[in-house]
């Protein structure tokens, strides 16, 4: 979600760039172990594409369309870790070459989108005991939209909690979960399912090699 | 090293300006940095207002008659919010112009080659994504159910992942057949262990172990480095 | 200087690549390596650059197997790839610099070469691509591309010189500069992968010709091979068409265009 700079109080971004930044460095050396000598061509390949996914616009019905994240078909076309590190890229690359999304909610997007929701796809996925069929597919990356969704809608909820002046009016975002949840998580229960089921159309249409990390 | 520091400096000020929360302040803020900026400053601002401008509009109309509604205070609030908001987008865009990507990540090799071979595959992806859609439209003498732009949206996907992994396995054999893979700082590493100067060159002089590995009956031959 | 002996090689999937190919080049040897579309030539230059390792035969460099564990041999390996040059059918799998100078001065960095940063500048002029010294390689066109890879490969002063279809994207100037560097460089042994025939005629003396069947069918004199429209026509080098001729008759034979490219 492209969250401009200044909507997120310092306190919830220094907190997810505490939290986030030693799983960056995890997953770096998941991922360098997994894939030794491919790692940086591969890396630099996933983010491209994920950047590039980002722009498909998937046709709603009523005329509109929505953005793919990409994230789920990423974690179960790749596995979790180098799609975490290849989302956080794209968000970084989007944020410093085209100032969409800020830079403090970088890493409360890649924690939440990237790590959690992504998290959320992996185990559901293997949950379900892994493969490519319908069901191992649009439910697991179902879940992980929806869960990113509402670890969206809470941080943002949050932030009333986390100033506000002395009128009383809020210093960031304003609105409590009470508009977050039904707000960004109900939209997110039809886009879940066209992300399920697009990663599904996707997986279905061509055969690899998913690296293992 | 300069991209560097003006990325520092628009991280460090991004992060103190989080902490101001007058609008007074915030706005001579804004005028400081709009004067800065310069002759540029109007199509800056332009890009800003188009990145923030729904957002910003959308939470503050809704603010704005919740609070009416509730009867409480918003203009505080509602000033705060787009100052804010509109002078971080500015510092952004002003910092996107000055700043070098990939020079900025020169201290951390692998991380400088991800941006730089990202970068260049993004342009890839994007202009065969480009072509499938242009593609898509050029075969599509009337608006196609939903169903089959559906069905074009996921093929689409499907294109950019299989271009993705051949683009992989391409760009590894690339970089290995330029020996990006087994790079100077093997040379470097025995050159420190055996307390040599840190050059490569060392590794093609007379004495160096690489040379008497091997038989080749010109390993020796150097007119190639020293001419 | 190289030597196949044998060699197939068989993609995971199980397609083949190449079957059963041997030839050996010499030092100095011009040999140009031709076939259609789809029939191993990049296969068969990414196995002597030791890139891909063969199924089945054996490949020397310079009396040296080239194995999977001889490549791990990270001195023998850095000095192979200083000495064996290939030059990527598509340009962009080979540039991951961030400016034109760094790219062209990072083989010759690598290989401890002294001054790089002046050797690139001399490849980068005699390449005509000085003016984009600061820029990022993913910003030049494909011609441009082009000419970057083969200024990276050159800067190495390399040995063995490996080509892929190197005059598919460049223009007839940069095309002429190549045929030119690659007459006068009589120290270079080359093999140059091409279906430009009229090209081919300039760039070897010896061809090597892969048939659709992926094996080799014909190793010999260049010249001797483009007269021979039937080998051609096997090899899916050459065409027919309905050819009318000034005189009004029309009629179809083997046709080779001399002037593709």
């Amino acid at each position: 979600m492209h969250i401009p700079d200044g909507l997120i109080a310092p306190q919830a971004y220094l907190a997810a760039a505490a939290l986030v930044v030693p799983c960056w460095a995890f997953a770096v050396r998941r991922v360098s172990r997994a894939l030794d000598e491919r790692t940086i061509p591969r890396l630099a390949v996933l983010t491209a594409l994920a950047f590039v996914l980002s722009t498909i616009m998937v046709p709603l019905p009523g005329g509109t369309s929505a953005h793919l994240s990409g994230m789920g078909l990423l974690v179960l076309a790749f596995g979790l870790w180098p799609a975490f590190l290849a989302f956080s890229t794209v968000l970084a690359l989007q944020a410093l070459l085209l100032g969409a999304g800020g830079i403090t909610a970088l890493p409360v997007n890649a924690l939440i989108m990237g790590l959690i929701g992504g998290g959320v796809v992996a185990g559901a996925h293997s949950l379900v005991g892994g493969g490519r069929s319908a069901w191992a597919t649009v439910i697991p990356v179902w879940l992980g939209v929806v869960a990113a969704s509402l670890g969206m809608a809470l941080v943002l909820g949050l932030q009333p909690l986390l100033g506000r002046d002395e009128t009383g009016q809020p210093l960031f975002f304003p609105f409590g979960p009470e508009v977050t949840l039904p707000v960004i998580v109900l939209p997110h229960l039809v886009l879940g399912a066209l992300e399920g089921f697009l990663a599904w159309v996707v997986l279905g249409r061509f055969d690899f090699c998913r690296a293992t990390a | 090293m300069k991209d560097r520091i003006v990325l520092i400096f628009w991280l460090a000020a991004v992060v103190a300006i989080t902490f101001v929360h007058e609008p007074v302040v915030l706005a001579a803020l804004l005028l400081i940095v709009l004067i800065s900026i310069g002759r540029s400053a109007p199509g800056i601002a332009r890009r800003a207002l188009a990145a923030v401008a729904l957002v910003n509009l959308t939470v503050s109309i809704a603010f704005v008659l919740s609070a009416w509604l509730a009867g409480d205070a918003w203009l505080q609030f509602v000033l705060r919010l787009n100052l804010r908001v509109f002078l971080l987008a500015l510092l952004t865009f002003w910092m996107i112009r000055h700043v070098d990507l990939a020079r900025a990540a020169a201290p951390w090799p692998s991380l400088q080659f991800i941006v730089v071979l990202a970068l260049g595959q993004i342009r890839t992806f994007s202009a065969l994504l480009a072509d499938y859609r242009m593609a898509f439209a050029s075969r599509s003498p009337t608006r196609p159910p939903l169903r089959v732009r559906f069905d074009g949206a996921g093929r689409q996907a499907a294109a950019m992942m299989e271009k993705a992994e051949s683009q992989a396995e391409d760009l590894t054999q690339g970089m290995r057949a330029r020996g990006f893979f087994d790079d100077c700082q093997d040379a470097r590493d025995y050159n420190r262990k055996n307390n040599r100067e840190e050059n490569c060159e060392d590794s093609r002089k007379d004495n160096c172990e690489d040379n008497r590995e091997h038989n080749w009956p010109d390993a020796n031959d150097r007119s190639r480095l020293n001419d | 200087m190289i030597e196949l002996d044998r060699i197939s090689h068989a993609y995971p999937d199980g397609g083949l690549g190449i079957g059963d190919v041997s030839f050996r080049l010499e030092r100095g040897e011009r040999a140009v390596l031709l076939g259609s579309n789809g029939c191993g030539k990049s296969t068969l230059l990414k196995l002597i650059a030791g890139l891909l390792t063969p199924t089945a035969g054996q490949l020397r460099y310079r009396g040296d197997a080239i194995t999977p564990a001889r490549l791990k041999d990270r001195a023998w390996c850095r000095r192979f790839r200083g000495e064996v040059g290939l030059v990527f059918q598509h340009a962009e799998t080979m540039l991951f610099n961030s400016t034109v100078l760094e790219e062209i001065a990072y083989g010759p960095t690598r290989l401890g070469m002294k001054d790089p940063s002046r050797l690139a500048r001399d490849w980068a002029e005699r390449l005509g691509l000085a003016q984009y010294l600061d820029k990022p390689p993913y910003r030049l066109s494909g011609g441009e591309k082009q000419r970057l890879c083969l200024a990276c490969i050159l800067a190495c002063e390399p040995r063995l010189l490996l080509l892929d279809e190197p005059t598919a994207s460049l223009d007839p100037r940069a095309t002429g500069w190549l045929v030119d560097f690659l007459v006068g460089r009589k120290d270079l042994t080359t093999l140059v992968s091409t279906q430009n025939l009229s090209l081919a005629a300039e760039l070897g003396e010896r061809a090597l010709i892969l048939g659709e069947d992926r094996s080799l069918m014909f190793d010999g004199s260049l010249r001797k091979a483009l007269d021979d429209t039937d080998l051609l026509w096997q090899a899916n080098l050459a065409h027919r068409h309905e050819h009318r001729h000034a005189d009004g008759t029309e009629h179809r034979h083997v046709h080779v265009h001399r002037d593709w490219g």
